[in-house]
C-alpha cells in the first residue's frame, strides 16, 4: 500500500477526530447553517470514507439485506431526517449524549449506509432518492423561512432564515444539476449498479 | 418510423403484460363510467332536476375532479407504456407498481371523501383543507393528500423506469427529444415519435411531481403543526404548476396513440420531421412555463408572470395546430381510409384537441380572463379536449387492441351507433358549459339561480347521451379485452393496412 | 356588445373554421390517388402549412400587442389615485364592504383581501353578467379599478370555491348617480 493510499484510507477517522476537536466543534456549531450544512454533511462524509474498514464478510451479509441498495438508502434517509430536525440539532448543543449520538450515528447510520448502498442502487432507486432529497431541501428551506418562532433556542431567528435560504438554494442547484445531467450529460444507466438484468 | 403493420409482433401482449394492460384498461373504463355518473348527478343538480345537498355536491365534485384526472393519467400511462416498450426496455414491475400505488392512493382519496366528507376539491387550495368548518377535519384532508403522494410516487417510478430505458438507448433526454436535429443534420427517420413524446412527459411531469411533493408535504406539516403558516400565494403557484403539468401530461401521453396508429389505418406513412421536433421542443418548454395563466386574477403576482401566462398560452397553439393536427389531417387526406372505430376515434381526438384549445386560449388572455375566469367557460374548454380529445385517444388504442382479438378492426352496428351518440352528447354537453360561461354562470357552485338553469338542462341532456355511449364502450371494451385472442388473429401482421 | 359575447363569437368562429377543415379532409379521405397526385398534394399541404404559420404569427403578434399594450390590471405597488375607495374583506362566508355604496361616473378602487381562505370577488351587473373580478387572498390586498356607468344595484358574488357556503356568499353594492357639481 502506498503512502497516499494509506492516507486516503485513514481520511475518514482523521476527519472524524478533527471534527470532534473542541475548537472545530464549537466553530461549526456556532450557527445553525454551519451545523446543518457543513458539520453534519462532513460527518456523513466520514461515514462514507469508513467504507474500506468494513470487512468483506460483513459487506456480503449486508448486501443480502440490501437489494438494490433500498434498505440502506431508507436507513440513511431516516437518519438524515432525524438530524435535520431543529430540535435534535438544538439539543446536541445542550445535552452531551445527544452530541455523542450525532457524532456516531451520522457517520454510521447515514454516511456508511450511503456508501454501501449507492453503488448498488439502480437508476430508478437513485432517481427516487434524489427527487426526494431535492424536495426535502425545498420543504425544509420553506419551513425554516416561515416558522413563526425560533425553532432552536440556541440559534437566532436570522440564522434560521439564512439556513432556510441556503436550503432553497441547494434545492434549486440540485434540480438544475439533475436536469442538466439528464438532458445533456452522460448517464450510465447500467454500469452504475451491479444488479443483473433478467 | 412507425410501421404500417396493423398488429406488429413487438406489440403483442403476452403473459404478465397482457394481465397488467387489461387491469389498467378495465379499471379505467369502469372508473370513467362511475365518475361520469357523478358528473351527471352534479349537472342535474345544477339544473334542479335532482336535489343534492351542498356538502354532498362538493364531495362529488372533489371525487369527480380527482377521480377523472387520476383515471386519465392512469389510462394514458397505459398508452405510453404500450408503445414505448417497443423502443426501449421497460420493466413490468414499474408499470405494475404504478398501478398498485394508484389504487392505494385512490382508496385513500375515496375514504377521505366518502367517509371523512372531504370537500376541498382536487386542487386542495391552501388553506381550505384545514378550514372545513366541521364538515371535514384536517385529518381527513391529510388522508386525501397522502393519497396524492402515493399516486405521485407511482407515476415517478414509472417515469424513472422509462427514463432509464430511454437514456440507455439514446444517451440522454436531450437526444431523445431530438434537440440535436433542430438546426440541421439528417434526422434519423427511425427515431420514434413515441420516444419524443414520452421524453417530454417525463421531463415536465417529473418537475410537476416534484412541486406537488413539496406543497403536499408542506400542507401536511401545516395540518399537524398549525403554527407553521404557509404563504397562500406560493402554495397556489406550486399547486397549479403541479396540477397543470399533471393533467396536460395526459394529452401528451395519449397523443402517442395517434402518431402510432393513424398511419396504420390510413395506410400512409407518417414520417418524423424537423417541424415535428421543433413542436415538441417548444411544447416541452411551454408546458413547464404556461401555468401562470391559472393565476391571472391574482393581481399580487408579478406582472411579468401574467404576461408569460398569456403569451405562452397563445404560443401553445402553434405546435398543436401546425404540427400535430395539421400532420394528422395531411395523413388522412386522400388516404382511401375505411372508417372503423379506432380511426374514427383518432380523428375525433384531433378535433377535440384542436377545437378545445380555442376557448382555452381565449380564456388565457388577461383581458378576457377578467370576465371568464372561474365561470363555466373553464369546465367548458377542458371537458372539450379531455372528453372529445384525450379520452378518444385512449379509446382508440383500446378499440385497436380488441380488434387484434377478432382479426378485423372493430366496427359493429352498435359501435356505429355509439360513436355519434358520444360525439353529439359531448358537443351538447361542452357547448352548454361554454354558453354558461358566456352568461357568467360560476363554475364549482351547487346552487344555481333559476336564470342559469337553461344551460344546465341542455348540458344534462348532452351528459346523459355521453354516459350512455360510455357505458356501452366500457362493456364492449372490457368484454373484448378479456376474450382470448382468436387463434388465427394472434399477431396478424398481414392485415390490410388500409383496414 | 359585452366582452363575453365577443369572446363567444371568436370561439365559435375559430372552432367552426377548425371543424370546416376537418369536414373538408374527411370528405376527401375516402378517395385514393395515384403517386403523382399524392406528391402534388403533399406539396400543397406544405405550402398551406407555411401560410397557416404566417397567419397564426400575425394573429399572435397583433393580438398580443392589442391586448397587452394597455395592461389590463392596474399597478399594485403604488397609489392609484382613484376618486373613491372601497375596502372589501372576504371571510367564510360573507363580505364586508365599506362603504357599501359608490357613485357612478368616477373610478372606484376596490381593495380586496380575505381573512381566511382564497375567495374571489366578482362584480355582476344588474343584468347579471360579470363586469370584472379579482381574487381575494389571505395575506394580500388586490387592487381593482372600475368605473360604473349606470346607477343600480350590483351584486358582489364569491367566485373562488371556499367551502360549502361558497354559492350563497354574495352581497350588493349600490351605485348611485353622480351628484352634479
Ligand atoms: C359525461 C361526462 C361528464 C360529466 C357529466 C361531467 C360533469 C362535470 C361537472 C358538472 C363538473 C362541475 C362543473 C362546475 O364547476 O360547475 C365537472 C368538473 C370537472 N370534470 Fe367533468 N364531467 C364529465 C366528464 C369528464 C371527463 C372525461 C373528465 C376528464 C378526464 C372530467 C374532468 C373534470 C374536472 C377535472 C373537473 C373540475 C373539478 C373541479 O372544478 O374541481 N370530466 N364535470
Ligand atoms: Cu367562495
Amino acid at each position: 500500500m502506498t503512502r497516499l493510499q494509506t492516507v486516503v484510507r485513514w481520511a475518514g477517522p482523521i476527519l472524524w477526530l478533527t471534527l470532534a476537536l473542541p475548537p472545530v466543534r464549537h466553530a461549526l456549531e456556532s450557527t445553525l447553517t454551519l451545523q446543518m450544512l457543513v458539520q453534519i454533511p462532513l460527518l456523513a462524509l466520514v461515514g462514507w470514507w469508513l467504507r474500506p474498514f468494513l470487512p468483506d464478510r460483513a459487506v456480503k451479509v449486508l448486501n443480502a439485506w440490501n437489494r438494490g441498495g433500498i434498505s440502506g438508502l431508507l436507513l440513511a434517509s431516516f437518519a438524515a431526517m432525524i438530524w435535520m430536525l431543529p430540535r435534535t440539532m438544538d439539543s446536541a448543543l445542550n445535552v452531551p449524549w445527544v452530541e455523542l449520538a450525532k457524532f456516531t450515528s451520522v457517520p454510521v447510520l447515514l454516511g456508511l449506509p450511503l456508501a454501501v448502498s449507492w453503488p448498488r442502487a439502480g437508476f430508478v432507486v437513485r432517481g427516487v432518492f434524489l427527487v426526494e432529497a431535492t424536495a426535502t431541501a425545498f420543504r425544509l428551506g420553506w419551513l425554516y423561512l416561515v416558522s413563526p418562532q425560533r425553532l432552536c433556542s440556541n440559534y437566532l431567528l436570522g440564522d434560521q432564515q439564512l439556513a432556510g435560504n441556503a436550503l432553497l438554494a441547494i434545492g434549486a442547484a440540485m434540480s438544475l444539476l439533475l436536469a442538466w445531467k439528464l438532458m445533456w450529460g452522460h448517464v450510465d444507466v447500467d454500469g452504475s449498479h451491479r444488479r443483473s438484468h433478467a | 418510423m412507425a410501421s404500417l403493420t396493423m398488429y406488429p409482433d413487438d406489440e403483442r401482449l403476452a403473459g404478465g403484460e397482457r394481465i397488467a394492460f387489461n387491469l389498467y384498461i378495465v379499471t379505467a373504463v369502469a372508473l370513467f363510467v362511475l365518475m361520469m355518473l357523478l358528473g351527471l348527478t352534479m349537472r342535474m343538480t345544477q339544473a334542479k332536476w335532482l336535489t343534492v345537498q351542498s356538502p354532498l355536491f362538493y364531495q362529488l365534485l372533489s371525487m369527480h375532479g380527482a377521480g377523472m384526472v387520476g383515471t386519465m393519467a392512469l389510462v394514458t400511462t397505459a398508452v405510453m407504456w404500450f408503445f414505448l416498450r417497443k423502443y426501449v426496455q421497460l420493466h413490468l414491475w414499474a408499470f405494475v407498481a404504478n398501478y398498485v400505488l394508484f389504487m392505494l392512493g385512490a382508496l385513500c382519496i375515496i375514504a377521505s371523501i366518502f367517509v371523512g366528507r372531504y370537500g376541498a376539491l382536487w386542487t386542495f387550495l391552501y388553506p381550505l383543507p384545514v378550514r372545513g368548518f366541521g364538515l371535514w377535519t384536517s385529518n381527513t384532508s391529510a388522508l386525501f393528500m397522502v393519497g396524492y403522494l402515493l399516486i405521485g410516487v407511482g407515476s415517478l417510478l414509472f417515469y424513472l423506469d422509462a427514463a432509464a430505458g430511454i437514456i440507455k438507448v439514446h444517451g440522454n433526454l436531450g437526444r431523445a427529444l431530438g434537440l440535436q436535429w433542430l438546426f440541421g443534420g439528417k434526422i434519423d427517420p427511425d427515431h420514434p415519435k413515441a420516444v419524443v413524446a414520452s421524453t417530454q412527459v417525463i421531463i415536465s411531469n417529473s418537475l410537476g411531481i416534484l412541486a406537488g411533493a413539496v406543497v403536499l408535504v408542506m400542507s401536511l406539516v401545516n395540518i399537524f403543526f398549525p403554527t407553521v403558516v404557509l404563504n397562500a400565494l406560493l402554495a397556489k403557484n406550486l399547486i397549479y404548476w403541479f396540477g397543470h403539468q399533471y393533467i396536460n401530461a395526459t394529452i401528451y401521453m395519449g397523443v402517442i396513440a395517434v402518431y402510432e396508429l393513424l398511419p396504420r389505418y390510413t395506410g400512409k406513412p407518417y414520417p418524423i420531421s424537423r417541424p415535428f421536433l421543433w413542436s415538441w421542443a417548444a411544447s416541452t418548454l411551454f408546458v413547464i412555463v404556461v401555468y401562470p395563466h391559472h393565476l391571472l386574477m391574482d393581481f399580487a403576482q408579478p406582472r411579468w408572470l401574467a404576461v408569460i401566462g398569456q403569451m405562452v398560452s397563445w404560443g401553445a397553439g402553434f405546435p398543436v395546430f401546425l404540427v400535430t393536427v395539421f400532420g394528422a389531417l395531411t395523413n388522412l387526406h386522400r388516404s382511401g381510409i375505411r372508417w372503423t372505430m379506432p380511426s374514427r376515434l383518432l380523428i375525433l381526438s384531433m378535433f377535440g384537441w384542436a377545437a378545445g384549445i380555442v376557448p382555452a386560449i381565449l380564456d388565457g388572455t388577461i383581458r378576457n380572463n377578467l370576465v371568464m375566469h372561474n365561470t363555466q367557460w373553464v369546465p367548458g374548454h377542458f371537458h372539450f379536449y379531455l372528453l372529445l380529445g384525450v379520452l378518444a385517444m385512449a379509446m382508440a388504442l383500446m378499440y385497436h387492441v380488441i380488434g387484434s382479438r377478432v382479426s378485423a378492426p372493430p366496427n359493429s352496428s352498435a359501435d356505429k351507433l355509439g360513436f355519434p351518440l358520444y360525439l353529439a352528447g359531448g358537443l351538447i354537453f361542452t357547448y352548454a358549459f361554454l354558453d354558461a360561461g358566456r352568461l357568467s354562470v360560476p363554475r364549482r357552485m351547487a346552487e344555481h339561480l333559476d336564470s342559469w338553469t337553461f344551460t344546465d338542462k341542455v348540458g344534462s341532456i348532452g351528459a346523459i347521451l355521453v354516459v350512455l355511449a360510455m357505458l356501452y364502450f366500457a362493456i364492449r371494451i372490457s368484454a373484448g379485452l378479456l376474450k382470448q385472442p382468436s387463434a388465427g388473429a394472434a399477431g396478424v401482421s398481414t392485415a390490410d393496412a388500409a383496414g | 356588445m359585452i366582452l363575453q359575447n365577443i369572446v363567444w363569437t371568436i370561439a365559435l368562429v375559430g372552432m367552426g373554421l377548425i371543424a370546416l377543415g376537418f369536414i373538408y379532409v374527411i370528405s376527401q379521405a375516402g378517395r385514393t390517388v395515384d403517386e403523382a397526385a399524392s406528391i402534388e398534394s403533399a406539396r400543397t399541404s406544405g405550402v398551406l402549412r407555411k401560410w397557416l404559420f404566417a397567419a397564426l404569427l400575425v394573429i399572435f403578434v397583433a393580438g398580443s400587442w392589442a391586448t397587452l399594450r394597455r395592461f389590463p390590471i392596474p399597478p399594485q405597488n403604488r397609489a392609484l389615485d382613484a376618486g373613491q375607495v372601497v375596502d372589501v374583506v372576504a371571510s367564510q362566508w360573507f363580505w364586508q364592504v365599506t362603504p357599501p355604496s359608490v357613485r357612478s361616473g368616477s373610478t372606484v378602487e376596490f381593495r380586496v383581501t380575505s381573512t381566511d381562505v382564497n375567495h374571489g370577488l366578482a362584480i355582476y351587473s344588474p343584468e347579471g353578467h360579470i363586469l370584472i373580478q379579482t381574487q381575494a387572498m389571505p395575506g394580500y390586498t388586490n387592487k381593482l379599478l372600475y368605473t360604473f356607468d349606470q346607477p343600480g344595484v350590483y351584486t358582489l358574488q364569491c367566485l373562488e370555491f371556499c367551502g360549502v357556503g361558497h354559492g350563497p356568499m354574495k352581497t350588493t353594492l349600490r351605485v348611485v348617480a353622480a351628484i352634479a357639481e
